[in-house]
């Protein structure tokens, strides 16, 4: 059984070039993968992909069986429901003018959820570990955790069953990102998550599942432990043993 | 970091810039308002000896025909707020809905749209407002308010267009459309409220420019007739005795400055105000 | 006056607030020395401070020592001279260190012929454009005539900081301040980065000042570390005291997050 299954997909933006080659993809719902890949490595493109706000120029998405069609809205509605996204940069993710209240409920009004919008929004801020006083307020009265905190909170309260993160704790400081990743790891437990980044590392922590990919293609993809313990492409290979660690310091000192 | 407390000092002035607007514009509202109602003097009448000095009974002497000249500022106020407010409208609903569809344009219609854009805005604003005024044949004061509205637009099209173009990509809206935010309301709840702070301070320099133009345009005999003469109609009356009596030439000049600079300071206060990024903690 | 650097009691304040407190630390020649801290941990601000570069509205006070000159209060042209040759600084995003519209072979020459006639023997077209492509050389970027007629925008991330370091080195420094330098990198740049830090830095036998939050590039980079948290120094000492041997709770924590991540990639949760 598949959430998302991704078949053959190619895309570019132009004939020369081309971001995305044969791209080939299944998760299963309930499941936690890491997409991890560095700059220019078509990974942002993919999550677009994903999310429909782009179309494949080859091959299909299919969501739950359904194919990913961005002309089909109620389909669409639908779909956007299930799936919402987490972004890098807690600053811009976040439209200052608005009351977190406003910016958490957004997806509430926009996709017509009936129900309690008060409730549901302090529920979310609960659930990323925020005072419910926090509504009231505005984005620039909150540190960069803390947004990232908010723009979780929007991502969940209309209960997606699909939860993509671009690079989410990547503009965080350290501490802060272990407690986004904790969160993320809790909130994973009750849903599907695809977490896209260039820091194995972090991906390691959080994911089951561990898609590598360089330049528009896919080179590996297994477990986490199996791909950490013996890394198969030299580029994953690579990518591992650039990693800083503390610890080779450690043994070394 | 750095910035944000650099600029804090700023903070405790703006309040003062604020309050200096709205007294500056108040003045001239007031004015305006009150014009409606009564006068101290019937405009089209002598009121007294003509080029007279200002005195108790004439705040700011006499024409030379020996109306008040207070009266005729009064009115010149109202037909001034008027204009701006009016050519102010006009340009922006024109130039907001254009600016806006341009961001959303494909690339060659945007291209187009800004290529027509700044053709437009290399022609001066006057001459076009000279233009559609002399196409009327009628010089009255709506069809150069309509001029002047026209004018504008392209300014401010051009403007909300790089204003937009600059919010959209950010993540915020990304996140509005995987909520399934529909694109109006995209432009309603995100687009428009960021990029108003910007739009206002320039606003309210278009309308000075609005009421400044309005003025060349009396003063070249394109605009209203009396008795609603504009300031720029008085100063023209008053050209030829500038040197018997000067205040006939100084007070509409003052008006205009006074009323361009407070619609300034009243911008700059309300958008600080308004904006909950720039409000202490 | 042996240390290359010396920050005794260094402050720094706008407006009421105070930024840096009170930090002191010296810095020998040929040291290789780590300011940790997350965001505003003044870190940055440190590093400006001791250069002279503080952005208008900041005051520092007490006192920073560079190559024997006080920092702190100098005039701006002094000032300039010290930092083309007691130090050079090497930014977290060579984007926006870099002019756009120049030529980075040319943005390279400029420091080296400044040094060069400030050194007395001024370097002219023929000589420069041969110590240019040395230096495109000596920080190993490919194809160094190709690379000094390209423009910023042309090269990758990594390439730009390399121009950068390049022209970081021109100045012949004495004093390498490394701000965040890989920050903005790919891991496997980042690797490389690092890897060509430590050489030049060995090789021309300069100090080294890296700034980061990142704790095991920073223990993989340098021999001492000083912690700030909010503008104070919470810890300092050897890498391996420190990173061994936390006694700061702050410090505990950072290590226990980057634990974390270690620990995850070991297979080990």
């Amino acid at each position: 059984m598949t959430l998302i299954q991704v078949q053959n997909v190619d895309f570019g933006y132009s004939a020369n070039r081309q971001i995305l080659s044969d791209i080939n993809l299944d998760i299963a719902p309930g499941d936690t993968v890491g997409l991890v890949g560095e700059s220019g490595s078509g990974k942002t493109t993919l999550l677009r992909l994903l999310l429909g706000l782009a179309r494949p120029d080859r091959g299909s998405i299919t969501f739950d069986g359904q194919t990913l069609d961005t002309g089909n809205r109620a389909f669409m509605r639908q779909f956007r429901r299930q799936a919402q996204i987490v972004f890098q940069d807690p600053y811009s993710s976040l439209d200052p003018r608005q009351t977190i209240f406003s910016i958490i409920a957004e997806p509430l009004r926009s996709l017509k959820i009936d129900g309690d919008h008060r409730q549901m929004v302090a529920d979310a801020l609960e659930a990323v570990g925020l005072d419910r006083d926090a509504a009231t307020r505005y984005s620039h009265q909150f540190s960069g955790g803390q947004r990232q905190r908010i723009a979780i909170a929007r991502a969940i309260v209309a209960r997606p069953r699909f939860l993509l993160a671009d690079e989410a704790v990547s503009a965080l400081d350290l501490t802060t990102r272990t407690r986004i990743v904790d969160l993320l790891a809790r909130l994973s437990a009750e849903m599907t998550l695809l977490f896209v980044s260039h820091d194995i590392g972090v991906v390691a922590a959080l994911c089951r599942r561990i898609v590598i990919i360089e330049k528009g293609r896919i080179v590996e993809h297994g477990e986490t432990a199996e791909i950490l313990k013996n890394p198969q492409h030299p580029y994953t290979q690579r990518l591992l043993a650039s990693v800083p660690r503390l610890t080779v310091n450690e043994i070394s000192s | 970091m750095t910035t944000e407390i650099v600029a804090a000092p700023q903070r405790q002035r703006r309040p003062l810039i604020l309050w200096a607007g709205l007294i500056l514009v108040g003045l001239h509202v007031f004015a305006g308002l009150l014009s409606l109602v009564w006068l101290p003097y019937d405009p089209t009448a002598m009121a007294g000896g003509r080029l007279e000095g200002p005195s108790f009974l004439h705040w700011v002497g006499t024409d030379r025909l020996g109306r008040d000249l207070f009266t005729q500022m009064m009115i010149g106020s109202r037909i001034a707020l008027t204009v701006g407010l009016g050519a102010v409208a006009i340009g922006a609903a024109i130039g907001v809905t254009l600016g806006i569809l341009a961001a959303f344009a494909t690339r060659w219609l945007d291209d187009a749209l800004a290529a027509t854009l700044d053709i437009l805005i290399a022609f001066p604003t006057l001459l076009i407002a000279m233009l559609v005024v002399a196409a009327s044949d009628t010089a009255n004061l709506w069809s150069a308010i309509i001029a002047l509205g026209i004018a504008l637009s392209a300014i401010v099209a051009r403007l909300t267009r790089i204003l937009a173009k600059r919010v959209l990509v950010m993540d915020y809206i990304t996140a509005a459309r995987t909520s399934g935010s529909s694109w109006p309301k995209i432009v309603a709840i995100h687009i428009l409220p960021n990029i108003w702070p910007t739009l206002a301070v320039n606003f309210a320099l278009q309308f000075g420019l609005a009421v400044i133009a309005e003025a060349s345009l009396s003063y070249l005999g394109l605009g209203a007739p009396p008795p609603n003469a504009s300031w720029g109609r008085i100063l023209q009356e008053a050209q030829g005795t500038v040197y018997t009596a000067p205040l006939g030439a100084i007070a509409p000049g003052i008006a205009l400055v006074s009323l361009a600079i407070g619609v300034n300071l009243l911008a700059d206060g309300l958008r600080d105000a308004i904006d909950p990024t720039r409000r202490s903690r | 006056m042996t240390s290359l650097l010396t920050l005794k009691n260094l402050s720094v304040s706008t407006g009421g607030k105070t930024l840096i407190h009170g930090l002191s630390f010296s810095l020998e020649k040929g040291e290789r020395l780590g300011l940790i801290g997350e965001s505003g941990s003044g870190k940055s601000l440190t590093a400006l401070a001791a250069t002279g570069l503080l952005p208008a509205g900041l005051r520092a006070s007490g006192s920073a020592i560079l190559a024997g000159t006080e920092v702190i209060g100098a005039p701006e042209r002094q000032l300039n001279t010290l930092r083309g040759t007691a130090a050079a600084i090497v930014f977290q995003e060579p984007l926006t260190a870099l002019d756009p519209l120049m030529r980075v072979g040319k943005q390279v020459a400029e420091p080296l012929a400044r040094r060069a006639k400030r050194d007395g023997q001024p370097l002219h077209s023929e000589a420069l454009d041969q110590a240019v492509l040395a230096l495109l050389t000596e920080v190993a970027l490919p194809d160094p005539p190709r690379i000094a007629r390209a423009y910023p925008h042309e090269l990758s991330g990594g390439q730009r900081q390399r121009i950068a370091i390049a022209m970081a080195l021109a100045c012949k420094p004495d004093l390498l301040i490394a701000d965040e330098p890989t920050t903005a990198l790919d891991v496997t740049t980042q690797a490389e980065i690092l890897a060509l830090i430590d050489r030049l830095v060995r090789e021309r036998n300069m100090a080294l000042l890296f700034i980061s939050h990142d704790l095991p590039v920073v223990a993989n980079t340098v021999s001492r570390v000083v912690v700030l948290r909010q503008g104070e120094a919470v810890e300092a000492g050897s890498v391996a005291n420190v990173f061994g041997n936390p006694q700061h709770d702050y410090t505990k924590s950072l290590l226990a997050a980057a634990r974390s991540f270690d620990r995850a990639l070991e297979g080990t949760p």
